[in-house]
């Protein structure tokens, strides 16, 4: 009995492994990931990878599936961080927070502002203190020093750079060199010495010609979603892709197309509609209809987006001579007459960019302001000149802010390994040549900017230590999310259980009694259709009478609260009922062949030879024997009762774990994945140990043996 | 030279084709319930045969009747993108009752297989595969399917994949048990001394001697995958829109339930009309050959 306990557990530890393996390679598998769910169809490879970075999934497989099993803090954090690291819980909330701790045993994380590392400390109570930490940073001497030679030869050919600036800034890095060279410093020493040329760099930085960078790098970035181009970008993946495209992207394509369309209803009519046919054909699916129709319409975008593309480029590449030029061309009135369209286009991106840079700099942001309103107006000559004066103006601010750049590129790089407020443990790095991708708040999409994080290392506890991660797609931990999950989806299933069990078993039995008489024909065949009868047609025809025919009862389960379940006993009366007659079938028929069994044994036919009354045969003799078989088998059915609970749960929005799953699956986040298909894997083969546990002791044979 | 008409003693007679035939068909027609399966699902192999020839188109949008209820145009109605549901439930039994066949046909060949190796072979090879499949089994089938339909994508051969490796363990555990209980025979002992290959041993000499319970259970995994094609259907990881999926066409119209039931209620009922055909025959035919035996 013991040994056979001791083999079961060790063949459910085993089969856990093999599952926990097998869920993280297939998920390894997966083509389109998360990534590109959570940033859409528009995102750049480098906003893809900084993103895949972020959450840790650009790690080596085997370093992801350790971490997700027993933590990284430990292993890779730890080590790099040279602090201890501990989870705290937000009593409030719920969220896990990961702070390092000092020797006092302060909690502390950092944040970068600008070039600055601020600590922020945890006191006792909960409150934070921040203050300026830079003492931390480290420097890469050799590294440094040959990143510095590199821009050196780099910064001679430089044509954007005034000589005079070249010259100044030369001079500054070679003195980094030097002290860089020197291996008799201390960490302290190098960077006291280092303060000189920094100094004399920054002197030569301009804030505002990077603030102004900034803006217009991001104004590149808003352009570049303009309705029209994202259409363009359709119309050429469509038509020239030979690969099919997926059904995500096709979901999003109506209504980009429906944008397009809505602006270019008045103008351009026929464009408009050829747009709106396209995507109705690709509602219906008709790819190839849209492929065509969308071929037509590749030119004439292309020649409206064109000067908009253009500046868009010119901005993200930063080049302010080829941005002044594109803006000079701009309604040049010898060129003809100039179309409606991109006068209206052109019109409403530099009121938005005017508005933008409307503090960091003012000048500029009236020049374009002017040309908008001329552009209203439909006066393209004023519109012009404004253009042509703003085109001057960036052209000098080109220059200021190509020193700029340079000028931070001649910094000495430095880094730290700490701790983020997103939970990660975290490389940053500032000066040098370090720019990185962050989502700006509010702005819905990615910035590039210098300083920041370079590496990181999501931290968790790992599924052994109670934390199977954070869920991708709402950012909460999985563990709290999936208990709340697990215990609706065993209320469900509880309260079908115990629906079920009585009235199947007395099914059963009344059928088994009346082998071959149409009693036992007729539950039968009930049962057989109930449970053969797919669930989601179950459910559907449950709605169908109940909730929109009869209207007695809610034909789905809103859950406003993780109380509702209790308050709200009727939302549960369907999906109950729904999986009541997917199982009752099927216990009907087990329960019956094993009574029909049961009655044909010798010790029953002696019974009935002895006279016993027909009531105490079937009762003290019979129903006894006959319910063993059942009882343990509906157990080794959980299988396929899960398989009934997801789409249950699928039909009527019920938010239990197999709903949790499916959206999961089909938002491929993986950590809920991973944790999700653990707790039914361990629900499943912990029934099914129970069962055969049950069954061992029930049965005196196997007892015995 | 003289031919004895003379059956030889103690041979059994081999029935001819035609008997076997007949004897087949008493077994179908003794069982009322197996009857009325086969007829259910023969009307839908009808239903599939007839969409090959007909006129109706299951992507034709007729925008003037969106949700329509059953009309003389559309005589069971619209869907919410105007297309004709009648056109859709024909073409959809085309679609599931050559998937259903063809997934069936994959898990038998990888679990017979695998069952056979295990079997004829036992020792460590059935150590192995047994221990495989045991995980496997252990593993709740639509968590399976989700895993890998959520990593490979949905599409048809994926689907006819997650069918194949959700179904194969049942089957090879059956014909591993099944040649574990030939391989016991004299003639796979004369046949041994003979020196035959193994893989003529487990394909000539085992699997066509284990056929009817594999013929049954074959049966019942008709139905079955009929029924998972649906579900996978229903649960966005079936075939992909917009093709006439019985499952997502339910999917879809649940949305629409309130203005528009015409459009769940077709699907559903075909559905669980050929499942359970299905069922209620293969159940018929198995309650038969074992009253048989």
């Amino acid at each position: 009995m013991a040994k056979f306990l001791v083999r079961r557990f060790l063949s459910l530890f085993l089969t856990m492994l093999i599952v926990s393996i097998a869920v993280f390679a297939l998920s390894e598998l997966a083509p389109g990931d998360v990534v590109r769910h959570m940033l859409g169809q528009f995102a750049t490879p480098e906003q893809e990878d900084s993103l895949r970075e972020q959450l840790g999934l650009n790690r080596p497989v085997w370093v992801r599936y350790v971490s997700w099993l027993v933590g990284s803090d430990l292993l890779w954090a730890q080590p790099r961080v040279g602090m201890p690291l501990r989870r705290v819980i937000d009593p409030e909330t719920g969220f896990a927070e990961w702070w390092a701790q000092e020797p006092d045993g302060t909690l502390i994380r950092w944040t970068l502002e600008g070039e600055d590392l601020i600590a922020v400390r945890r006191q006792p109570d909960g409150a934070v203190v921040e203050s300026v930490d830079n003492g931390r940073w480290n420097i890469d001497t050799v590294a440094e020093a040959e990143r510095l030679k590199d821009f050196r030869e780099e910064i001679v050919f430089n044509e954007q750079l005034s000589l005079e600036d070249r010259y100044d800034i030369l001079q500054e890095v070679d003195r980094s060199i030097e002290i860089l060279e020197r291996n008799d410093l201390s960490k302290e020493e190098l960077m006291v010495e280092l303060e000189g040329p920094e100094q004399a760099l920054g002197a030569m930085g301009d804030a505002e010609a990077a603030a102004l960078r900034g803006v217009l790098r991001q104004e590149s970035g808003r352009m570049s979603q303009d309705d029209l181009i994202q259409a363009l970008a359709v119309a050429r993946q469509m038509s020239e892709s030979t690969e099919p495209p997926g059904e995500e992207y096709l979901r999003t394509v109506p209504s980009i197309l429906g944008r397009a369309a809505t602006v270019l209803a008045e103008t351009r009519p026929e464009l408009a509609e050829q747009l709106r046919q396209a995507s109705r054909s690709i509602l219906a699916r008709k790819l190839d209809d849209a492929r065509l129709t969308l071929a037509e319409t590749i030119v004439p975008l292309s020649e409206l987006t064109g000067p908009l593309a253009e500046l868009a480029e010119a901005l993200e590449s930063d080049d302010y001579v080829r941005v002044a030029d594109v803006i000079t061309g701009l309604f040049d009135p010898s060129g003809g007459t100039p179309d409606q369209v991109i006068m209206a286009i052109m019109a409403e991106q530099f009121k938005d960019t005017a508005k933008a840079l409307g503090d960091v700099a003012p000048e500029l942001a009236e020049y374009l302001g002017q040309a908008s309103e001329s552009l209203e107006g439909g006066d393209t000559t004023t519109a012009h000149a404004s253009l042509v004066q703003a085109a001057e103006l960036l052209t000098k601010e080109g220059q200021v802010i190509a020193r700029n750049e340079a000028v931070k590129k001649a910094m000495v790089g430095r880094f730290f390994w700490g701790v983020d407020n997103l939970n990660h443990a975290v490389k940053w790095e500032t000066g040098g040549e370090a720019t990185f991708w962050h989502r700006a708040v509010g702005a819905g999409w990615w910035i590039e900017k210098a300083g920041g994080a370079s590496q990181y290392i999501p931290l968790q506890r790992g599924l052994l230590r109670g934390d199977p991660g954070e869920s991708v797609r709402t950012r909460q931990p999985v563990a709290v999310e999936l208990v709340r999950r697990v215990r609706n989806s065993i209320i469900l299933a509880g309260l079908a259980f115990a629906v079920v069990m009585p009235l199947a078993l007395l099914m059963g039995l009344v059928a088994g009694l009346n082998e071959g008489k149409p009693v036992d024909r007729v539950l039968s065949i009930f049962g057989l259709t109930t449970t053969a009868s797919p669930e989601f047609a179950t459910g559907v025809f449950l709605i169908l009478a109940f909730s929109v025919w009869l209207k007695l009862l809610p034909g789905a389960t809103v859950f406003t609260s993780s109380r509702t379940i209790f308050e709200e006993p009727k939302m549960l009366v369907l999906p109950v009922v729904t999986l009541t007659l997917i199982e009752l079938g099927y216990v009907l028929r087990i329960t019956r062949a094993s009574m029909v069994e049961v009655m044909k044994t010798s010790y029953i036919r002696t019974a009935f030879l002895k006279g016993l009354p027909y009531r105490r045969i079937v009762f003290r003799h019979a129903v006894r024997n006959a319910l063993m078989a059942p009882i343990t088998v509906i157990m080794l059915h959980v299988n396929w009762l899960m398989g009934g609970i997801v789409v249950v749960e699928a039909i009527y929005g019920f938010p239990g774990l197999g709903s949790y799953l499916l959206a999961a699956a089909l938002y491929k986040d993986v950590f809920a994945i991973e944790a999700g298909a653990m707790v039914m894997v361990v629900l499943a083969v912990g029934t099914q140990l129970v069962a055969d546990v049950i069954y061992t002791f029930l049965n005196p044979r196997i007892r015995y043996a | 030279m003289i031919v004895s008409e003379q059956p030889i003693p103690g041979a059994v007679v081999r029935p001819s084709r035609r008997q076997r035939l007949r004897e087949s068909l008493t077994l179908i027609t003794a069982s009322k319930v197996a009857l009325v399966g086969l007829v259910i699902v023969l009307f839908w192999v009808c239903v599939a045969v007839f969409s090959l020839f007909t006129t109706l188109e299951p992507f034709a949008q007729d925008v003037s009747a969106v949700n329509s209820p059953p009309s003389a145009a559309h005589p069971l109605g619209t869907d919410d993108l105007g297309r004709d549901l009648l056109a859709r439930v024909v073409h959809g039994s085309r679609l599931v009752l050559t998937l259903a066949p063809l997934s069936v046909l994959c898990v038998l060949v990888v679990g017979s297989t695998l069952g056979l190796l295990s079997g004829y072979f036992g020792g460590l090879v059935d150590e192995v595969v047994m221990r495989v499949l045991d995980a496997m089994m252990a593993f709740p089938t639509i968590l399976l399917y989700m895993i890998i339909l959520a990593a490979l994508g949905p599409s048809t051969v994926n689907v006819v994949l997650a069918i194949t490796i959700g179904g194969t363990p049942g089957i090879a555990r059956l014909v591993r048990s099944l040649a574990l209980d030939i391989r016991t025979r004299d003639y796979i002992a004369a046949a041994e001394l003979r020196g035959e290959h193994p893989l003529y041993m487990m394909f000539v000499e085992i699997l066509p001697n284990a056929r009817g319970p594999i013929i049954v259970d074959s049966m019942l995994r008709v139905g079955y995958a009929v029924f998972a094609i649906g579900t996978l259907g229903f649960l966005g990881l079936g075939v992909p829109p917009p093709s006439p999926d019985w499952g997502s066409m339910v999917a879809r119209g649940r949305d629409f339930i309130w203005t528009n039931p015409w459009a769940v209620l077709w699907p559903a009922l075909a559905i669980s009309s050929l499942v359970v055909g299905l069922n209620l025959f293969a159940d018929g035919l198995r309650e038969e050959s074992l009253r048989y035996q």
